[in-house]
């Protein structure tokens, strides 16, 4: 296998993936980045993750089928597979065990964790 | 084009088609167009036809690039750059032209465009900028607009922080009028605080604004009515190296008086910011222990002192609020305290909007050097109209020197180069001195940048080039510029039949000369124009520098009077006259012994004291007067000034009838008029106001005299109607008549008696010639910056005249050979050539001199004194222009008359 590393912003693509199931294309997860993060990103920019995480294996991708909206274009369903699931969990499982371990922190919030 | 089928820009579209790989077409069209239909809806067209572009743009990613971009042919681009690197370095004479004319007017758009940004950029360092409001209050008196200003009653906003529930949160700023003196009792070091430097705030001042503190609890700093905060540069002034935090100050003088302790360092105020000040103190401070003791008298609903900051929610409607607004002035209005037929009304004015778009109020703005939405419109169409001439100027010079590429264009012609072929060649060679000129522009932005913001007094840095929106947009402009300036010469060489131009008849006419002289035309009436102006401006500002003004001000020196007298009674509320009177009877005994100490010294002619001097017009009051028993509606406005005992003497003001002011005269009971007040109250003749009565708010006070018209203010303003009104303890500024002796000894003297009747206090002083002529130098700095882009503009329209004139005498090499082998001599050559750039040039001048008039007379408008137009405006920048367009001319022209015709004719 290739890479199984995340990158912050393909580890927020991913999970927006995730959120988004069933209208998970490009141009949504955009939409969605943004109205998240607040911050903006370009549709070129968020594909070009979409189609590195899909080469890494962990995402996998259909044509839906054409609707009106889009001119009768098909869009582009991305799904999480079972390694790109693995790959989130790990990254996670990381975290919160760093998190545990800083003291400053967990004297204070425990609901910190819950972020 | 409506709204509703509305379809994304087409090249955008044919680009995106271009490049984009076969299998991800249909996916990414449908997104893009869903994405535009979106922004559409939500924003405008215009703007989502921006992102439609900025998306496909930002498509150009490896992953999505396709075959048809793939297989290009790169080693043909190679090719065209290697030629293009090697055509740059072969002409390196013609090159240097190019790339400095095309580079000069990118560098100076830049510049201007910095500046622009500078001054757009004002207040928005604050977080919600958009959502922080400042309350202006207008005033109707019987339904006519009486006056506005930013200044609001101490409850206002309190009140409409309770009460309405679209405002979040209020502060109040009081800027502070009087300076104070300012020790560190440590080391008894004292200074002089200008009166703007000294502020007040409540404590959430600096939760609103982001002003960060180097040291100190933002939350804290001005809880405590003691608590000062101060800047970064006042921290080294007073305390050097030392932590100033905890430290204590004593102010003396000013708005309010006593110890303070910091608690707070600022870092230094970012200079594109209204809110400027040097010391912060919690807005208590004022009213408890200061002078402003009468804000809570009728419960703080009267007294219009305070800038008021509102921030607003999110969602609300800024006109319902300012509707509240009014209700609340309404409903707390004071009956038998405000007058009945003056109806206040409120504005909200956004933050951002008060350094350019704020204008004038009736009442001075504390807001200070605000700038001007006009000039930097002005300005940005400069910076794009030199861009433009760089450009056109570029067009020019490249098309002609490509004259002298035909024989390489026929040869790739006739081996099988296809017009395309060529015109990516043209393009390529203009991509690559567009980017050089480019980045040449950037240092020599940053070169003149620290230059404009000397001449405009203003620090300038270059903050654009970190973003990454300034990048983006200077490659857009780089290439669009390189494609427009490439396209031409491009198609018209690649255009022409191989034959004729591998053949030695080069007589080829390419393009329109018609269109090219219209140009150049244009450039030297621009040219002619500025010139003109630069004069104007230097001939008018020596005009105003030179005038009688009615007053002697050279060998004055005034002396900043004291701020505070040791063990004299104590003001705390600005508005009780009792305790006003006690201090004032005090310092003007003081005052008095003062006079009469510094007097008598040998060197020192006269002295007397004032509320101002000439020059200062901000703190002028305007009061309402007329003459005694006159109707009410009969009031007009004028300027008051307190001026002590001998202050016609001292500045050598012409008596015109009557008396001046004398030692048995009470204070503010006896005034001077100038002519134009005499004017104004109606009076027929100077002797006919002397010993009039005029009422001055309840009672009456006399004229004892009229004295000629004076320039108080610059030669910008025309005479005011003054009031010049007795006052001997006037000591705000005290002005001394130097006599012949040096002034070391005058110095030592007045500042040893200074000293002893007003110890404490800190000794400053000036010379109010060099004060008053201050005033012209923002005049001064608008002349630099006309005369810097004089210089440009000649620069740039003498590229262009030599571009033109290298391209026809390229076109008429053969011409000149045959006339000289018949016998004409250079001289007749040179002048038969420039002949037709004469002519050109006069029509530049016959179109520039109307103009030259019209706008140097509408400028001349702005000032009441002035310089008239003379033939000189006309004659003056029409002869610089010829002499350097004829130099430019000649020195092509002779060269090309005194070439060899054995040359251009030995190929036939």
């Amino acid at each position: 296998m290739k890479d199984t590393r995340l990158g912050e912003f393909e580890e927020i693509i991913l999970l927006l993936v995730g959120i988004l199931e069933e209208r998970a294309y490009a141009f949504q997860i955009a939409e969605e980045f943004e109205s998240q993060t607040g911050k903006s990103v370009s549709i070129g920019a968020t594909h070009s993750t979409l189609d590195r995480l899909c080469k890494k294996g962990f995402l996998t991708s259909k044509l839906g089928k054409p609707t009106a909206v889009r001119g009768g274009r098909r869009k582009r369903i991305y799904t999480i597979s079972a390694s790109g699931e693995r790959a989130l969990i790990a990254s996670r499982d990381l975290r919160t065990s760093l998190w545990n371990q800083f003291p400053a922190f967990s004297k204070f919030s425990p609901n910190l964790y819950a972020l | 084009m409506s709204k509703k089928n509305a379809i994304p820009p087409y090249f955008a579209n044919r680009l995106l088609s271009w490049f984009i790989r076969d299998e991800l077409r249909e996916e990414v069209e449908g997104d893009l167009w869903e994405r535009f239909q979106e922004v559409v809806r939500t924003k405008s067209l215009f703007r989502a036809k921006m992102d439609y572009w900025y998306q496909v743009l930002n498509y150009i990613r490896p992953f999505a690039l396709g075959k048809s971009i793939l297989t290009i042919d790169f080693g043909m681009h190679k090719s065209h750059v290697k030629v293009g690197w090697r055509n740059l370095f072969r002409q390196k004479w013609n090159s240097f032209i190019n790339i400095g004319g095309l580079s000069l007017g990118m560098g100076i758009c830049l510049v201007i465009c910095q500046y622009v940004l500078f001054e757009v950029d004002h207040d928005r360092f604050h977080p919600d900028y958009d959502r922080i409001y400042r309350i202006i209050i207008k005033e109707a008196q019987d339904g006519v607009p009486s006056g506005s200003g930013p200044y609001a009653t101490y409850k206002l906003g309190e009140k409409a922080e309770e009460v309405i529930p679209e405002v979040e949160q209020y502060v109040r700023f009081y800027p502070s009028e009087y300076s104070a003196v300012i020790t560190n009792p440590e080391t008894e070091q004292r200074f002089n605080e200008d009166g703007h430097t000294m502020a007040f705030a409540d404590s959430t001042f600096l939760r609103m604004f982001n002003f960060p503190l180097k040291r100190g609890d933002p939350t804290t700093a001005l809880n405590g009515i003691h608590n000062i905060v101060i800047t970064e540069k006042m921290a080294k002034k007073y305390f050097g190296h030392e932590d100033p935090m905890g430290k204590t100050l004593v102010v003396k003088g000013g708005s309010s008086y006593g110890s303070c302790t910091i608690t707070g360092v600022l870092e230094d105020l970012p200079l594109n910011n209204h809110l400027q000040f040097a010391f912060l103190r919690p807005l208590e401070n004022l009213w408890k222990l200061g002078n402003g003791g009468s804000v809570n008298r009728y419960g703080g609903w009267a007294r219009e002192w305070f800038g008021t900051y509102l921030k607003i929610k999110e969602s609300a409607d800024i006109t319902s609020v300012q509707e509240k607004l009014d209700q609340l002035i309404k409903e707390n209005k004071l009956k038998g305290v405000d007058p009945e037929n003056v109806v206040e009304t409120t504005k909200l004015q956004p933050i951002a909007d008060i350094h350019l778009r704020s204008g004038a109020y009736s009442y001075p703005d504390y807001a200070v050097d605000k700038g001007n939405l006009s000039d930097i419109q002005i300005f940005v169409i400069i910076a794009f109209f030199i861009l433009f001439i760089g450009w056109v100027n570029y067009i020019n010079l490249s098309t002609a020197q490509s004259m002298g590429r035909a024989k390489e264009v026929g040869i790739r012609k006739s081996i099988g180069a296809l017009k395309r072929q060529l015109v990516v060649q043209f393009i390529t060679e203009s991509v690559l001195v567009n980017l050089i000129s480019g980045l040449l522009a950037i240092g020599i932005a940053l070169v003149l940048l620290p230059v404009l913001g000397h001449s405009i007094g203003k620090e300038l840095y270059f903050t654009v080039l970190g973003t990454t929106a300034f990048w983006y947009w200077f490659f857009v402009f780089i290439l669009g510029g390189a494609l427009l300036s490439g396209l031409y010469p491009a198609f018209v060489l690649s255009s022409y039949r191989p034959i004729s131009m591998l053949g030695s008849t080069k007589m080829v006419r390419a393009g329109s000369m018609q269109l090219r002289k219209g140009l150049i035309v244009f450039q030297f009436l621009i040219s002619i124009a500025l010139v003109s102006g630069t004069y104007l401006v230097y001939k008018q500002i020596t005009y105003m520098k030179a005038r009688e003004l009615g007053m002697d001000i050279e060998k004055m020196l005034v002396v900043i009077g004291p701020k505070f007298l040791l063990n004299g009674p104590k003001v705390t509320d600005g508005t009780d006259m009792v305790q006003i009177r006690a201090a004032n009877a005090y310092s003007r005994a003081r005052f008095l012994a003062f006079q009469e100490e510094v007097a008598n010294h040998h060197s020192i002619g006269t002295v007397t004291g004032s509320r101002l001097v000439p020059g200062q017009v901000q703190d002028i009051s305007n009061v309402y007067l007329k003459i005694w028993g006159a109707p009410e509606g009969e009031a007009q406005q004028f300027w008051l000034i307190n001026t002590g005992m001998h202050f016609i003497k001292t500045y050598g003001l012409k008596l015109l009838a009557g008396n001046t002011f004398n030692s048995d005269m009470s204070d503010d009971n006896f005034v001077l008029l100038n002519e134009e007040a005499v004017k104004t109250f109606g009076f027929d003749s100077p002797q006919d106001a002397v010993q009039q009565k005029i009422t001055f708010g309840e009672k009456p006070i006399t004229v004892v005299g009229v004295v000629k018209n004076f320039n108080w203010e610059s030669l910008k303003s025309p005479f005011m109607p003054m009031v010049l009104r007795f006052d001997g303890g006037a000591n705000n500024y005290i002005s001394f008549r130097l006599g012949v002796a040096d002034l070391e000894e005058s110095l030592d003297h007045i500042k040893s008696v200074y000293r002893t009747i007003y110890p404490e206090n800190a000794f400053d002083y000036f010379f109010l010639d060099t004060n008053f002529n201050r005033q012209y130098l923002a005049d001064v700095q608008f002349g630099t910056l006309f005369l810097a882009f004089s210089i440009l503009a000649i620069f740039l329209a003498c590229i262009g005249l030599f571009a033109l004139v290298s391209y026809s005498a390229v076109l008429r090499t053969k011409e000149i050979g045959i006339r000289k082998v018949h016998g004409a001599s250079t001289t007749k050559i040179t002048v038969l050539l420039s002949k037709e750039y004469l002519y050109l040039l006069l029509m530049a001048i016959t179109v520039a001199i109307p103009l030259i008039g019209y706008w140097g007379n509408l400028w001349l408008e702005n000032f009441a004194f002035r310089t008239s137009l003379g033939i000189d405006h006309f004659l003056i920048p029409v002869l610089v222009i010829l002499i350097i367009a004829l130099f430019t001319v000649g020195h092509k022209t002779l060269r090309s008359a005194q070439s060899n015709p054995v040359d251009s004719l030995k190929t036939d």
